[in-house]
């Protein structure tokens, strides 16, 4: 009898052990998308310029469950997004913005992971196109303006062009001023400050 | 009486051991035969997964979606194609696609997927559609060669990726593909 129950035992094992579930095998696949509405692999880019990548990633059998994007310059690797996610049916498209830095050439590694585990990975390299895409800097010598009782000086600076005008003559040209300075007491401290209107707006009474 | 006791009970392991595991994932092909091929049908409908003889797919013109056909002269070789594509002197019969009331065009683009890549897409990833260029789109898939993956987009706006897994050449030819859509 101990027998039989040992061979039964011993064939229920041997069933169950050859149903064993295996972990399936997937791949997850992640594509750079090209086309004209994003940067392309080998594209010059100014400094500050905009990077747009497309991005198209399927689970390869499981769900997608990270992102992560790298940006490696001058040696330096800086994660930009590590974003998590259970994404299980239809995959992923996606555009990411990022904006251009200094270094001479930038190497950007898009990683994806699913849900077994599994990842794969693309990257694509930018290099520094000439100039710079933030613009052109304005230049302005001398600036003086006055704190706010200040009878002599002009109060409100357009940063673009340079002039200051005072109360009186800012008339018309509201919509070009910048800055500000005014004068206040924090605490006991001496505080002249450097503001914008729409910042002064905002204050309480009791602040200024 | 052990003999007996031993196939009673090895044979209901067998059997659950066969009926409880799991199945190997299918992956089934679609081979389509070339104008002269008599024996494999050379239209396929990608809404139904189902291929047709030309007689057939006459009856049903309204669901075919891709045709095979081989003309070596223009260097289509094997190539897919579709009814609207306006292919000329391969077919021949009054159920040549040329007298069909409604022609359904399947406009196809190679990308540069592998067949490693192709086997990780699963059906209804947007990969599918991001895939089809619009812009090089063309009206068929000319000389199409193992490992090749094709996007396409149906008349009827189904996107799809097909990998062609085998490809005889010749008005009797075959190509052999695997598909997944959106």
């Amino acid at each position: 009898m101990a027998k039989r129950i040992r061979s039964i035992a011993l064939l229920i094992i041997i069933a169950f052990a050859g149903c064993a579930e295996n972990e399936p095998e997937t791949t997850p696949l992640i594509l750079i998308r090209s086309g004209g509405a994003f940067t392309a692999d080998g594209s010059a880019v100014a400094p500050g310029g905009a990077l747009r990548f497309g991005l198209s990633v399927s689970g390869g059998g499981g769900a997608i469950t990270n992102l992560i994007v790298k940006r490696i310059s001058d040696g330096v690797t800086v994660t930009e997004t590590d974003k998590g996610m259970y994404v299980s049916y239809g995959g992923l498209d996606t555009t990411l913005i990022y904006t251009r830095g200094y270094s001479q050439i930038e190497r950007w590694v898009f990683s994806v992971m699913n849900s077994y585990r599994d990842t794969a990975s693309v990257s694509l390299t930018v290099l520094k196109g000439d100039g710079s895409a933030w613009g052109e800097i304005s230049y302005h010598p001398s600036i003086r303006i006055g704190l706010q009782d200040n009878q002599a000086l002009p109060h409100f600076v357009d940063l673009h062009s340079g002039s200051a005008w005072d109360a009186a003559s800012v008339t018309g040209h509201e919509p070009d001023v910048d800055m500000a300075a005014f004068w206040y007491l924090t605490s006991g401290t001496s505080s002249p400050t450097l503001t914008s209107l729409r910042y002064m707006e905002r204050k309480e009474p009791d602040d200024v | 009486m052990k003999t007996r006791f031993v196939t009673l009970m090895v044979l209901p392991l067998v059997a659950f051991m066969i009926s409880g595991c799991e199945k190997e994932k299918e992956d089934p092909s679609v081979t389509l035969g070339a104008q002269a091929n008599a024996t494999v049908p050379g239209f396929y409908s990608v809404s139904l997964d189902k291929t047709y003889t030309m007689s057939q797919a006459a009856d049903n013109t309204g669901v075919i979606d891709i045709l095979c056909f081989y003309e070596a002269e223009t260097g289509n070789n094997i190539a897919l194609a579709s009814p609207g594509s306006g292919i000329t002197g391969i077919f021949t019969g009054d159920d040549m696609p040329d007298n069909w009331g409604i022609k359904n065009t399947t406009y196809f683009f190679q990308t540069t997927l592998t067949g490693t890549q192709f086997e990780a897409v699963q059906d209804g990833d947007v990969l599918i559609e991001t895939s089809f260029d619009t812009d090089n789109a063309r009206r068929k898939a000319k000389d199409v060669q193992v490992g090749q993956v094709w996007a396409f987009k149906t008349q009827n706006g189904t996107y799809g990726l097909l990998l062609a897994t085998a490809v005889t050449q010749g008005t009797s030819g075959t190509v052999t593909f695997k598909v997944r859509t959106k």
